[in-house]
């Protein structure tokens, strides 16, 4: 392999080794205390920054493209370079972040800004994860803290954009969904079952404070049974179940998309559930 | 007076046998909701899923759900726990109607209160 060559989350998120690899980066996150503001070193490799169990930022050795590359090319037409590199040295001047300045100045949105840094993240994670195979990183505490909340990233939240970086469009699908499905007070995530059965997450709702092998436990859950009630039914398409008068769970298939959704009340999961029952429902013929 | 495409039935979830056909009852297709429910109803709810309901609120920190309902374009399906290992289990053409079929059912078998 050429020493310069990074690998994207595209080309190896099918890899279940290397899946595994990111899965531990991410729990090494998980585990840190509550509150923990720092920096978790992996010798030479690379480097996540951590404020509370969310990652703010990675950054692995020889990693390209760089940051400024995503930039730039975020939008249509693309930033120049020139024009980046000028602020970047404003922003030196003045002691201001970068991405404040990016967004203040209408360069980029927030969402595009954040896609960026998401992305970067990622690929970070996975050079980091493909050089150190599980070792465990040192903590290095520090005390700055405070980055904005737009730009932090829950490790299931990361976990489900590097699933996703292979599997664009259905992808893209699940996030669609999830945003026009969910009522306001319902959590959900997104996944796929791979064809040695493991159930791959794309998405997820931001809001639902889950950790990794709490996500996974969840999708296995539910496609068991999604599997169980299809014995009796072959056309089951959605499963829900209460939990107690306020709250309840809802699981469904399109395609080979699976959802799964924490409703807060069940007025929420019968909303949803209703949009489901009526989106399966044959058309009304017309005479 | 029960809905005629309704099936709906009291069943124990130890055995899988159906207890008592209510009104309506489609016997083949109750026995086989049985055994799924004895599935669904006796698989435990994953120990994430049990501490979300709890970060909303819920106080209960039972094994199982109370109720489970699976639908598709053909129908809807739903289970409900009631004491002593047993559950009504009712079949529908739509989730609409049974609502009202497992109110009638829990206040006559005694339905666990959610």
């Amino acid at each position: 392999m050429k020493p310069d060559f990074t690998p994207s989350p595209t080309s190896v998120s099918g890899n279940p080794l290397l899946v595994a690899s990111v899965v531990d980066l991410l729990e090494q996150v998980e585990r840190l205390p509550a509150g923990a503001t720092g920096a978790l070193v992996f010798g030479d490799e690379g480097v996540i920054l951590v404020e509370d169990k969310q990652i703010c930022w990675a950054v692995a050795r020889g990693m390209q493209p760089r940051l400024s590359d995503l930039l730039c090319g975020q939008r249509q037409p693309p930033l120049s370079h020139a024009r980046l590199e000028q602020l970047c040295r404003s922003c030196r001047e003045l002691g201001t972040p970068l991405g404040q300045a990016l967004v203040e100045q209408g360069l980029l949105s927030t969402a595009e800004l954040r896609a960026a840094l998401e992305r970067h993240t990622c690929e970070a994670l996975v050079r980091i994860a493909q050089h150190t195979r599980g070792e465990p990183a040192r903590f290095e505490s520090h005390r700055r803290d405070g980055y904005h909340a737009d730009f932090l990233f829950g490790p299931v939240e990361l976990l489900a954009a590097f699933s996703g970086s292979r599997r664009g469009l259905l992808a893209a699908e699940a996030h669609v969904e999830l945003k026009r499905r969910l009522p306001p007070d319902a959590y959900g995530i997104s996944f796929m079952r791979e064809l040695d059965g493991v159930p791959v997450l794309l998405a997820v709702r931001p809001g639902w404070s889950l950790t990794v092998s709490a996500a996974l436990a969840i999708t296995r859950w539910v496609l068991q049974a999604l599997d169980d009630a299809s014995r009796v039914d072959a056309a089951c398409t959605a499963l829900s179940g209460v939990w107690c008068e306020k709250t309840s769970f809802v699981a469904w298939r399109a395609g080979s998309l699976h959802y799964a959704a924490l409703c807060a009340s069940r007025p929420a999961s019968a909303r949803l559930l209703s949009s489901l029952v009526a989106q399966r429902r044959p058309p009304t013929e017309v005479t | 007076m029960m809905d005629a495409s309704i099936s709906c039935a009291v069943v124990c979830l130890r055995t899988s046998s159906v207890l008592e056909l209510l009104e309506g009852a489609s016997a083949p297709r109750i026995v086989e909701l049985a055994q799924v429910a004895r599935s669904l109803l006796q698989r435990a709810v994953p120990p994430p899923l049990v501490t979300a309901f709890a970060r909303l609120g819920s106080e209960r920190s039972e094994a199982s759900f109370a109720e489970i309902c699976f639908v598709s374009v053909a129908g809807a399906h739903v289970i409900r726990q009631l004491p002593a290992e047993r559950a009504i289990v009712a079949v529908c053409a739509s989730p609409e109607r049974l609502g009202a079929v497992l109110s009638a059912a829990r206040t006559h078998h005694g339905a666990r209160s959610p």
